[in-house]
């Protein structure tokens, strides 16, 4: 049975009136969409894409922040920066902050995660609480506190250490180049410690129930349930952890300016911290176009630091995969 | 993972909230404190004597120590005229050039505010930004001030007046305080006071008996201004030809932190730290801090400026001390060169909608402010009379005053010479090396600066090519001036530097 002329005209002319009705319902779908994101794009465009986009033309002029754009210097900013002493070590100081908290916060709030994410273990909600509270204190805040605590002479941890008998005079924690980069390292990486403790629970938590089941089967022990198959599993949530603690280690300010101040003499001093010296420098002009050009060339070394993570979370993503698949066989098998 | 993270973002709001509810506060207070100054008010176009509309100006100020003598002006203003509310924000003195960059960068200066190093009256001035003050500070008023007060690039611009005085131009030099209790618990009295660096040693070990925790002297060697200052000022008695204010020489017409009088005066407090007669939390405090600990017993000495007494007067209420010139390596007299500046000053916006309640507003500063601050025992009036005929009864505050007048010696300035310097200045402002002597005092005692004299002779090797690129830019464009007009060699350190001399010059 075949359909008539008429008949197929009024079938396609149906299909068409939805296609249209669809399309109509589609578009307006969209524009809802469209303003709803309209605010954000505003905002994001206005105080994100417009600040970067000046700093790139105001790195090419000698400007104090004040009055119009006239001084253009050409490349001179950044030929001046890549000269400056200061500027490279500000760059190796944030370098050094960075590997050294990732260092220190990947094991040790991996290790508490594992205390903390067993079922047996009492008070789980109030430890997390408590190593998260750091997390949510304003870096400033820590900075001034923790300033007084490693301050020298009757300061707390002086005090303390000198009373335990393990030192003979005080040591001025905050006033040598080594142990001020020391304490500002511990106290950054005890600020991110609840976060990246988060990540990893959160990590432990997705691991497949059968891995594990299926090791206890084949008779592992804790320790090397957790060498051989809590570990490799957890590889792609670390190449996440070091992504996320790198990140939140490139931009260290707040700490560092109230902590040390960046000194002593340069010894802390970031890059955030050597731009923001010479966009609001007390002593003298201001120079906005230098600190610019400053803010570009690390902006760039951050950006080749995150596609360099970004590779290596997707590198061990498809490697974690791996066992993770052989483990669902092997779990499969014994089904 | 969901109970998880529920339960701690539900404590880290809670947490949040605790912690940052007293900053939003504060938050609030500043930005209607910004905002005040072009936009409250509706009475634009009233004069003071005529509608009574009330007006709010509003004044930045960024001297701490000022602000209590501020205040009680501001209510003694407010009770005179009632239509008028004086808006004083508080802020912080660090972050005031910041701040004020922001205003100017947006357009919303208060209708009166400090000024500031980083943007010198020249440029606000070719910026458009301040007021004429010739009609506050008519001739009669302006003889009332010190004589050189009314200097070009200072206060004035072609002969006009931009800016008012807050201080005696005559400010501040550095003294040694000193605590009269730790003094008699070591068995010494004032007159055991150390003249010169051989003294304060020896002194000093015996300060070393009141307590382990007892010093003879603290410093808070994270503030590099004063730091700088204070060397400089201890290096002009082993090198006067060295200005303190900036380590220049006047004869050579160079920098020179690298003078043996800076050298030598660093060197000093290396081997007051290595002796231990330095209190160790020096290195790491501010001035303020260390002025506390020095309050609190734990310090015989402290070396600071002028205003240190009202300090510890109002804020540490601590009233046991007395104050001493600076001691020096052989115990010759110091000095700072006065050369009829005046660094603390306000400026009226040009922009202001409330300049007649500007001008009431400023000449009830110069007749109240001026004499609460003294009677405060902050600072000396701008005004001479104010400063003989008001009563003060605060010892140490006269004690420093006359230190701090003795100090000050009239020494060549080279805007007196060639006003084309006062551009020169603005020019070399954004150009001189980041580095002071006070962040490369900080290096040496933390012992990262292991070459003294040659991390000082870069730093002199800095300011001098951004000197010489200042100079040339200036030159080239149409304004006569050279190297020459920054050296005097009729001038005589010690020895006022009078007009006659400049004329001298000039044949």
């Amino acid at each position: 049975m075949s359909l008539g002329a008429n008949e197929a005209m009024t079938v396609r002319t149906d299909a068409s009136r939805s296609v249209v009705t669809l399309s109509r319902r589609k578009r307006t779908r969209y524009a809802w969409a469209y303003l709803f994101v309209l605010p954000q794009v505003v905002f994001f465009a206005a105080f994100t894409i417009y600040p970067i986009a000046m700093s790139y033309v105001y790195s090419f002029y000698e400007w104090s922040g004040i009055g119009p754009l006239e001084d253009s210097v050409g490349w001179s900013n950044f030929s001046e920066l890549l000269r400056d002493p200061a500027f490279w070590n500000a760059f190796r100081n944030s370098l050094i902050y960075i590997g050294a908290t990732a260092a220190i916060l990947l094991p040790s709030s991996l290790l508490l995660a594992l205390v903390l994410n067993r079922a047996v273990f009492r008070g789980k909600v109030f430890y997390r609480t408590v190593y998260f509270l750091p997390v949510v204190t304003a870096a400033s805040t820590v900075g001034i506190v923790m300033k007084f605590i490693f301050g020298n002479e009757n300061a707390l941890v002086n005090g303390l250490l000198l009373k335990l008998g393990l030192l003979s005079e005080p040591v001025p924690w905050l006033g040598q180049a080594g142990t001020a980069m020391g304490v500002l390292v511990l106290v950054g990486s005890w600020k991110f410690f609840g976060m990246a403790m988060v990540y990893w629970l959160a990590g432990l938590q997705s691991l497949p129930g059968e891995a594990f089941e299926a090791a206890r089967i084949d008779g592992a022990g804790s320790a090397q349930v957790l060498r051989y198959v809590t570990l490799p599993l957890l590889r792609p949530v670390a190449a996440v952890v070091l992504l996320l603690t790198v990140v939140n280690s490139m931009h260290v300010f707040d700490l560092v300016k109230t902590l040390t101040g960046g000194g002593p003499f340069y010894a802390t001093e970031t890059v955030d911290l050597y731009i923001y010296n010479y966009a609001f420098n007390t002593s003298g002009f201001p120079r906005i176009g230098y600190a610019s050009a400053a803010g570009i060339v690390f902006g760039l070394a951050i950006f080749l630091l995150t596609l360099l993570l970004g590779w290596l979370v997707q590198a061990s993503r498809e490697r974690g995969e791996r066992p993770r698949r052989a483990a669902a066989a092997r779990g499969g098998g014994r089904e | 993972m969901n109970k998880i993270a529920f339960g701690l973002l539900s404590s880290a709001a809670a947490i949040s909230l605790l912690l940052t509810g007293c900053s939003s506060e504060q938050t609030g207070s500043t930005a209607s404190g910004t905002s005040s100054g072009t936009a409250s008010g509706t009475a634009a176009a009233d004069t003071a004597s005529g509608s009574k509309a009330p007006v709010t100006i509003t004044y930045w100020s960024r001297w701490p120590e000022s602000r209590q003598a501020i205040e009680q002006t501001i209510a003694d203003f407010e009770k005179d005229y009632p239509n008028i509310h004086v808006d004083f924000p508080d802020i912080v003195s660090s972050q005031y050039p910041a701040q004020l960059q922001a205003a100017i960068s947006s357009n919303s200066l208060p209708d009166i505010f400090a000024n500031s190093n980083a943007v010198p009256i020249d440029q606000l001035n070719r910026l458009g930004l301040i007021h004429n003050l010739d009609d506050v500070l008519t001739d009669e008023r302006k003889q009332q001030f010190y004589d050189g007060t009314w200097t070009e690039g200072y206060t004035t611009l072609d002969g006009s007046v931009y800016a008012l005085p807050h201080f005696t131009p005559r400010r501040y030099s550095h003294m040694l305080y000193y605590n009269k209790d730790v003094l008699a618990k070591a068995g010494l009295t004032e007159n055991d006071v150390p003249k010169s660096w051989e003294d304060l040693e020896k002194v000093g070990e015996k300060i070393r008996q009141v307590g382990s925790d007892v010093y003879p002297l603290i410093l808070g060697i994270k503030t590099d201004w004063l730091v700088t200052g204070y060397i400089g000022q201890m290096a002009t008695a082993i090198k006067p030809e060295v200005v303190p204010n900036d380590g220049f020489n006047l004869k050579t017409g160079q920098y020179e932190f690298d003078s043996p009088g800076y050298v030598e005066s660093v060197e000093f407090l290396k081997k007051l730290q290595d002796e231990k007669l330095l209190h160790p939390n020096s290195l790491v405090i501010d001035y303020r801090e260390a002025s506390s600990l020095f309050a609190a017993g734990k310090a015989a000495f402290v070396i600071d400026g002028t205003f240190l007494s009202s300090e510890l007067q109002q804020n540490n209420k601590f009233n046991d001390f007395g104050v001493a010139p600076l001691p020096t390596k052989d115990g010759k007299p110091s000095y700072y060169a006065f050369q009829g500046e005046t660094k603390a000053t306000v400026h009226v916006s040009k922009n202001t909608k409330h300049y007649e309640e500007v001008k009431l507003f400023l000449n009830y500063y110069m007749d109240h402010f001026y004499v609460n601050q003294l009677k405060l025992g902050v600072e000396g009036s701008p005004i001479v009379e104010q400063n003989k005929t008001t009563q003060v009864d605060n010892p140490q505050f006269l004690q420093a005053q006359d230190i701090q007048d003795k100090a000050f010696i009239l020494s060549p300035h080279p805007y007196t010479r060639n006003k084309a310097a006062v551009q020169v200045n603005t020019e070399l402002n954004g150009k001189k090396p980041k580095e002071n002597v006070g962040q490369i005092v900080e290096g040496y005692l933390a012992g990262q600066v292991t070459d003294l004299k040659g991390q000082l002779a870069q730093l002199s090797a800095g300011y001098n090519q951004a000197l010489k690129e200042s100079i040339d830019k200036v030159s080239r464009s149409g304004a006569k001036i050279s190297a020459t007009d920054y050296q005097f060699p009729n001038w005589t350190p010690f020895e006022p530097y009078t007009s006659d001399k400049y004329a001298e010059l000039a044949k």
